[in-house]
C-alpha cells in the first residue's frame, strides 16, 4: 500500500496538471491544437533532462532531483515568457506551434542518437522519458505534484476574475484594461512549471495535455463554466488517467510494465485525430 | 480633446501614413475611403499606441473560444474586478438591442447581427473618454441602426468622443465631421473633410 496509494495519487495528479496547462495555454492561445506538447514545452524538458542526465553522468555526480529543477524549470519558464510575447495573434500562434512540433522532431531524432550513443558506449539510459510511467513514484514525487497543483489553485484564486474576462475575448479584456501581460506571464510559468514537473519526475505524456483539455471543456464547461473545466474536468481527467495506470500496473505483459505513457499517447492521438475529423473545424468552440 | 497623430513611412506594405487628427469632447468623426485604404489600420494603430485612453469596437466578430449563454457573458463582464465599467449604461444598451430577452441564448447561437450588437454592447460599457468604432452598423438591421444611433447621441451627450468607420453612415442623425482618407505619392493623408 506504501507503493501503490503515492503511485496511484501521482497519476491523478499528474493527469489534473496536465490537463490544467493544457487548458491554460488553450485559453491563452484561443487555439485548441496549441498544448505543452506541441509548443515544444515536452521537446526542451525532454532535451534538458537528457543533457542533465549526461552531465551527471560524465562527471560521476548522483543525479540530485533539488538541481534538476533548479536548472531546469528556469529554461522552461524562459521559453514559457518569449512565448507570452510572441501569442498576439492566430497567425503567430500557429506559426509557434508548427515550430514546436518540428523542435519535438528535432528532440526525437536527437533522443534517437543519444540513446545509440549511450548503448554503443553500454552507459545507462533513460529511455522511459520518451514514454511516461510512473514505476518510480513515491511519496517525494507525490508531494512535488501537490505543490505545483497547489500553485494551479492559488493562481485560481487570486487571478479567477482576470481569467473568466480574459476568456470573453482578447479585445474586450483589453478594453477593459485587463493587464493581459501579467495574466500571460502566469499562464506560462505555469505551464512550464507543471510540464517539467511532471516530465522530470515520470517522463513525457504526448497528447494528454491537447487532448484532456477538450475532453474537460466538452462536459464540463456548459454547466460549470471554466471552474469545471480547470478542476472538475480536470479530477475526472486525472481518475480517468489512474484507471489507466492500473492497467498498466494490475496486467503486465510477461512481468514487463507496459509505460501508463505509451498506452495514454496512443490513446490520445487516435482520439485527436477521431476528434479532429468529426469536428468540422468546430474543435475551436465549446460545444452544447 | 484628443490629438491622434500617426507618421510611419512603412505603415502597410504598400504605402505610408501621415495623419493628425483631433477630436473634441462630444465630437464625431467619421472616417471614410475606398476599400483596402488603410482605414482599419489606421484605428487599430490608434488603439495600439493609446489603449490605456480608448475603446476600440473592432469590425472582425467576437472571438467565441468558449461559448457561454449571454447570461453568463453578461455577469462575468459585470463582474470585471477593478475595471471602469459604467453599468447603467451597459445595461441600458444591453436591453435596447432586445439582448436582456434572449440571456438563455448560447453565444454560437446568434446571427451575425446578434452578434454585433452584442459586440458593441460590450464595446460601449468601458469608461473612457474615446470610442473607436470600426464600421458597427455592420450587419444591423435599420431598426438597430435606430437603436445605435440613440446610444451613440447619449454618449455625445455624456461628452465622450467617437471615430468611427463608416461606409454609409446616412443613419447617424446628428451633425459630425467627415473625413476621407486618400492616398498621395504612397502616403496615406487626409483628404476632403466635411460636416454633416
Amino acid at each position: 500500500m506504501d507503493y501503490i496509494i503515492p503511485r496511484f495519487l501521482s497519476a491523478v495528479l499528474t493527469g489534473m496538471i496536465l490537463s490544467q496547462t493544457g487548458s491554460l495555454i488553450q485559453m491563452s492561445s484561443r487555439n485548441v491544437l496549441a498544448s505543452p506538447s506541441t509548443l515544444g514545452f515536452d521537446g526542451l524538458s525532454i532535451l534538458w533532462i537528457l543533457v542533465f542526465h549526461s552531465i551527471m553522468l560524465i562527471f560521476g555526480y548522483e543525479q540530485p532531483v533539488l538541481i534538476l529543477f533548479l536548472t531546469g524549470i528556469p529554461l522552461t519558464v524562459v521559453i514559457g515568457w518569449v512565448y507570452s510575447k510572441f501569442i498576439d495573434t492566430q497567425k503567430s500562434i500557429e506559426r509557434l506551434i508548427l515550430i514546436g512540433l518540428t523542435f519535438n522532431l528535432l528532440v526525437g531524432a536527437i533522443f534517437s542518437f543519444w540513446q545509440f550513443l549511450f548503448l554503443a558506449f553500454n552507459l545507462p539510459f533513460p529511455v522511459e522519458l520518451w514514454f511516461g510511467h510512473f514505476r518510480f513514484a513515491n511519496l517525494e514525487s507525490l508531494t512535488i505534484l501537490l505543490i505545483v497543483e497547489g500553485g494551479l489553485v492559488a493562481g485560481w484564486l487570486v487571478f479567477r476574475k482576470e481569467f473568466l474576462l480574459f476568456s470573453l475575448g482578447k479585445n474586450v479584456s483589453r478594453n477593459l484594461k485587463l493587464d493581459q501581460k501579467k495574466l500571460f506571464l502566469f499562464l506560462f510559468t505555469s505551464v512550464a512549471v507543471g510540464t517539467f514537473t511532471v516530465i522530470s519526475l515520470f517522463g513525457a505524456f504526448s497528447f494528454l495535455g491537447l487532448i484532456f483539455p477538450y475532453i474537460a471543456r466538452k462536459f464540463w464547461f456548459k454547466k460549470y463554466d471554466l471552474k469545471g473545466e480547470l478542476f472538475l474536468g480536470a479530477f475526472i481527467n486525472g481518475v480517468g488517467f489512474m484507471l489507466i495506470d492500473c492497467l498498466s500496473y494490475f496486467l503486465p505483459i510477461y512481468g514487463a510494465e507496459v509505460p501508463v505513457g505509451l498506452i495514454a499517447t496512443g490513446m490520445g492521438a487516435v482520439c485527436l485525430i477521431l476528434l479532429l475529423w468529426k469536428s468540422n473545424g468546430q474543435l475551436a468552440v465549446a460545444k452544447r | 480633446m484628443y490629438n491622434l497623430h500617426l507618421n510611419d513611412p512603412l505603415f502597410l506594405p504598400h504605402c505610408g501614413c501621415d495623419i493628425s487628427l483631433s477630436v473634441q469632447s462630444g465630437e464625431m468623426i467619421t472616417i471614410v475611403g475606398e476599400n483596402g485604404i488603410g482605414k482599419t489600420s489606421l484605428v487599430q494603430r490608434f488603439y495600439q499606441e493609446n489603449a490605456d485612453q480608448m475603446t476600440l469596437v473592432e469590425q472582425i466578430p467576437l472571438d467565441i473560444f468558449y461559448d457561454r449563454s449571454l447570461k453568463k457573458v453578461k455577469e462575468i463582464f459585470l463582474d470585471a474586478r477593478g475595471h471602469i465599467i459604467k453599468k447603467d449604461f451597459f445595461l441600458k444598451v444591453w436591453s435596447r438591442f432586445g439582448l436582456d430577452k434572449k440571456e438563455d441564448r448560447m453565444q454560437s447561437s446568434l446571427s451575425g447581427g446578434e452578434g454585433q450588437v452584442l459586440k458593441i454592447s460590450l464595446g460601449l460599457a468601458p469608461d473612457t473618454d474615446l470610442y473607436l468604432l470600426d464600421e458597427p452598423s455592420h450587419y444591423l438591421d435599420d431598426s438597430m441602426k435606430v437603436v445605435l444611433n440613440e446610444l451613440l447621441q447619449d454618449l455625445l451627450s455624456q461628452n465622450k468622443s467617437i471615430i468611427m468607420i463608416e461606409h454609409n453612415y446616412s443613419w447617424v442623425k446628428s451633425s459630425m465631421k467627415v473625413i476621407e482618407l486618400e492616398q498621395k505619392s504612397s502616403t496615406l493623408k487626409i483628404g476632403k473633410t466635411w460636416t454633416t
